[in-house]
């Protein structure tokens, strides 16, 4: 089980991560979210609209009225070029603290 | 899909509705919706997608930032909703279980006056009635009305009862019924210090009688007991006063949070000494009056018993204020 306070620092790189290839909409992440996790780890709707919000108004992302499907407007989100950044940055970061959390990891004591 | 619809408009109601928050409606009921159709293509039944859609919305307090609005306003998404039919119904119901408690109050305290004036009368001869017939008359009335009133106190409790909810949960109202609660609170307030005002007065000149039988008849004879009749049954009007102006104002606090309301665990405090003390008094006074078989003297445990009961509870309440740390 992850803790809610250790994945919430996590959550920009899984969207943006989505983001990298094409832009999509809101359900459609959560939805590759989900399958990339193996059903592992479910990101709540509020989760990822504050998470929108927080993106765009640091520029990493942009969002933008899609076609009309099924009778309806999504809004979809595309990555910025200082969105890239900030996915390296924050995979770099990743990268990092994995190395370093690693060193304190007895896998002993994990089954 | 509709009950997804009317779950996400309960999460937003209470909020202010800003262009921030309509937006953020729309596109959480658009992320919902999407998943509920897939859900649905998929085979799952209604309530299973129901169930799996609510709970894997979240939490609003997440969206403080998105909303412009504090998390506290946020996280008060647990508060109930009072409608303006359920405070129409609150202001009702204590309007009459106000009426029914003070009617039942005013019977206790009316239950030995027919008992103090024929024993009284039958001591002194005066009705030509003997002791043990006035005794027996006397009882009864007292016993019937104080049955009656217990009957009163259990049927205006239940009535209530629904509403004890109000008192232990914060909530909130549109501003249509608040406007409504705020009225009839203003409609009030008139009969309030009426009600207060009279009641006061009313148990301040009860003792008149007695007292001006006391000091001109060495507070013997008949007069004597009537004058006890009197002090019952003033104090029985004022109380009945006190009461339907104290509980209908109490009624409006509540509903407007004024937290001006009874402390409710010195009410409850209150209750409980009530409800050993009173009946001690009963017994003490059964006792005494049939060992000494004295009814024309025996009465005065009342008015002595009520004033004390204040007493006792004033104590009570201002020795447990003291615990609690000052903040």
């Amino acid at each position: 089980m992850i803790g809610s306070d250790v994945i919430r620092g996590y959550t920009d790189i899984m969207i943006l991560f989505l983001l990298l290839n094409e832009p999509t909409y809101g359900y459609e992440i959560s939805k590759n979210i989900k399958h990339l996790s193996d059903g592992e780890y479910t990101l709540k709707e509020t989760t990822l609209y504050s998470a929108f919000g927080r993106l765009e108004r640091n520029g990493y992302i942009e969002s933008f009225p899609g076609q009309v499907t099924s009778g309806k407007r999504r809004t979809y989100y595309r990555i910025t070029e200082s969105g890239r950044d900030y996915y390296r940055d924050k995979c770099r970061e990743w990268v990092q603290t994995k190395k370093l959390i690693e060193k304190f990891v007895d896998y002993n004591e994990v089954e | 899909m509709d009950i997804i619809i009317s779950y996400l408009e309960n999460m937003f109601a209470g909020l202010p509705r800003t262009p921030k928050t309509e937006k953020a409606k729309k596109e959480l009921l658009a992320m919902m919706e999407d998943k509920y159709n897939e859900l649905k293509a998929r085979g799952l039944a209604e309530n299973e997608i129901i169930g799996i859609v609510i709970s894997e919305f979240g939490n609003l307090s997440e969206l403080a930032e998105e909303l412009d609005l504090g998390v506290a306003e946020l996280t008060e998404e647990t508060r109930i909703c009072v409608g303006l039919e359920e405070a129409k119904e609150y202001i009702t119901a204590s309007t009459k279980s106000a009426k029914l408690i003070g009617l039942g109050v005013m019977l206790c305290i009316f239950s030995p006056i027919l008992l103090i004036v024929l024993v009284g009368a039958s001591k002194y001869g005066i009705l030509g009635i003997g002791k043990n017939v006035a005794a027996f008359v006397g009882l009864l009335c007292l016993f019937s009305f104080i049955a009656s009133a217990v009957a009163l106190f259990i049927t205006s409790g239940m009535r209530l009862n629904r509403f004890e909810y109000l008192k232990n949960v914060e909530f909130y109202m549109d501003r249509s019924t608040y406007a409504y609660v705020k009225q009839s609170a203003e409609a009030f307030r008139p009969n309030f210090v009426l009600y207060i005002t009279l009641g006061i007065i009313l148990c301040i000149v009860s003792v008149i009688p007695l007292l001006g039988t006391a000091l001109l008849l060495d507070g013997n004879g008949f007069p004597a007991n009537c004058g006890g009749g009197m002090l019952l049954l003033l104090i029985g009007i004022g109380v009945f006063l006190l009461i339907n102006g104290g509980m209908v104002k109490d009624c409006h606090n509540v509903l407007l949070q004024e937290k001006e309301y009874a402390d409710k665990n010195a009410y409850n405090r209150t209750n409980r000494i009530a409800a050993v003390y009173w009946p001690c008094v009963a017994c003490i006074y059964l006792a005494w009056s049939f060992i000494t078989f004295n009814w024309g003297t025996t009465w005065i445990i009342w008015p002595v018993a009520g004033v004390l009961f204040g007493a006792i509870s004033a104590v009570s309440n201002s020795l447990r204020k003291k615990d609690k740390p000052v903040l």
